[in-house]
């Protein structure tokens, strides 16, 4: 069977569309079934002026929540495979580029790679750094 | 009891978004932000970090269905990818240094430019003529291979197509990447401009290449957008779902629509939305409207 890179990038995001949504769904779950997630309390969580945010909620407490079935870490981490699933689409292109020799095309989609990975993990450290 | 009717509201304004985003071609997060923001009274950093995280739920979740049909042309979207990845870079920098200095309602100014902006290119991409070359091949069109193919179901027959001018779309693809950063949309709309009047690519590969792009554009931005707290879980969770819902049952529900006057009606709202923004912009800004 022919290697087909626009199954391989269709089934993928499709799979990470599924597993992102139901790590959202499951967090929203335990947070109502719970009345909260960790120390936090429903009330906390849900108001819109609410400080508990991206920001404030560290990405280690989004695993070490995982274990005691903390809400909140399970969307976060939902939404942190919704994020790869674009940069799995990149990486998947980088390889068919590669497969077809295509030199020109095998730059660019690395050069669009670093942009992407860059703004996802140099600068936010940068960032933190300096506020 | 209160917050639960709340999450509900979310979620039921999050499905409605994705609906007119997919019916429009504008995108979820360009509806959802006026209704978050103005209608709800969400804070702005949190209305843009949902929307910011909706878009790329939108842009994963359906553009599998169009890479299996074998519209989007995936040479020229990753080659403006370059110019969208840094535009975004460059955007979300932006809007922490104005969230930060206090100036929240220049977002909203230019959120309901935009959008106005945003009108007629959609409006264009509602109405698709069948491609036509305007301009001969130039360099960029042989360097970077801008050659290809689409089924065009207006004359039933296979359409050879090319695009000439890459740096001009590179130059507006910047563009596009900046405005997504800025406001946390897709820009969408941008996007189908560059490579429809710079490029003079058919708006039929234009739409489902640019989709393409977005979730790679969002994504770039999301991680200036997580370390400066934009993503709330409560507000973005329903939003994600939500969006992703309304827009997979307003790509289906274009399908089966012949008539164009539905989508130009809400073409028309979103106008007003605009507007909207930009008078709660001036407002902000201490304006007596």
């Amino acid at each position: 069977m022919k290697f087909s890179i626009e199954k391989a990038i269709s089934y993928s995001l499709i799979t990470g569309v599924i597993i992102s949504s139901s790590l959202i769904i499951l967090g929203l779950a335990f947070i109502f079934a719970q009345g909260g997630a960790g120390p936090y309390a429903f009330a906390q969580i849900s108001s819109f002026t609410s400080t508990i945010n991206s920001k404030t909620f560290g990405i280690n407490e989004v695993f070490s929540g995982l274990r005691t079935f903390n809400g909140i870490s399970y969307i976060y981490l939902g939404i942190m495979v919704l994020i790869t699933t674009p940069v799995i689409r990149v990486v998947l292109l980088i390889a068919q580029f590669l497969y077809e020799r295509n030199k020109l095309y095998f730059i660019i989609s690395t050069l669009v790679l670093f942009n992407i990975l860059f703004a996802l993990l140099v600068l936010p450290r940068f960032l933190s750094r300096c506020s | 009891m209160y917050q639960i009717l709340v999450f509900i509201e979310m979620l039921v304004a999050s499905v409605i978004a994705g609906f007119i985003g997919a019916l429009t071609g504008l995108g979820g997060g360009t509806v959802l932000v006026p209704i978050y923001t103005i209608m709800m009274g969400i804070p702005i950093i949190y209305a843009v970090g949902a929307s910011l995280i909706s878009t790329i739920a939108t842009s994963s979740g359906s553009a599998s269905a169009y890479v299996k049909e074998g519209i989007t042309n995936i040479r020229i979207g990753i080659s403006l990818e370059i110019a969208t990845t840094f535009g975004a870079i460059v955007g979300s920098l932006t809007v922490v240094t104005i969230y930060r200095l206090g100036l929240a309602y220049i977002i909203y100014i230019i959120f309901g430019v935009v959008l106005l902006f945003s009108l007629y290119p959609t409006y264009k991409k509602i109405s698709p003529r069948p491609w036509t070359p305007i301009r001969k091949p130039d360099k960029t069109t042989k360097i970077f291979n801008l050659y290809g193919e689409y089924y065009d179901e207006v004359r039933k027959t296979n359409v050879k197509y090319y695009g000439v001018r890459w740096w001009l779309g590179l130059i507006v693809m910047f563009m596009a990447g900046f405005i997504s950063g800025l406001l946390g949309i897709g820009s969408g709309a941008l996007k189908v401009l560059g490579m429809d009047a710079a490029m003079d690519l058919p708006i039929k590969v234009t739409t489902t290449t640019s989709n393409f792009m977005i979730g790679v554009t969002a994504a770039t931005s999301s991680g200036i957008y997580w370390v400066n707290g934009y993503i709330q879980p409560f507000i973005a969770a329903p939003t994600a779902i939500g969006v992703l819902a309304g827009s997979l049952l307003g790509t289906r529900a274009l399908v089966r629509m012949k008539g164009r006057n539905i989508r130009i009606i809400f073409l028309v709202i979103l106008g007003v939305l605009g507007a909207e923004m930009i008078f709660r912009g001036l407002a902000l800004m201490g304006w007596p409207i």
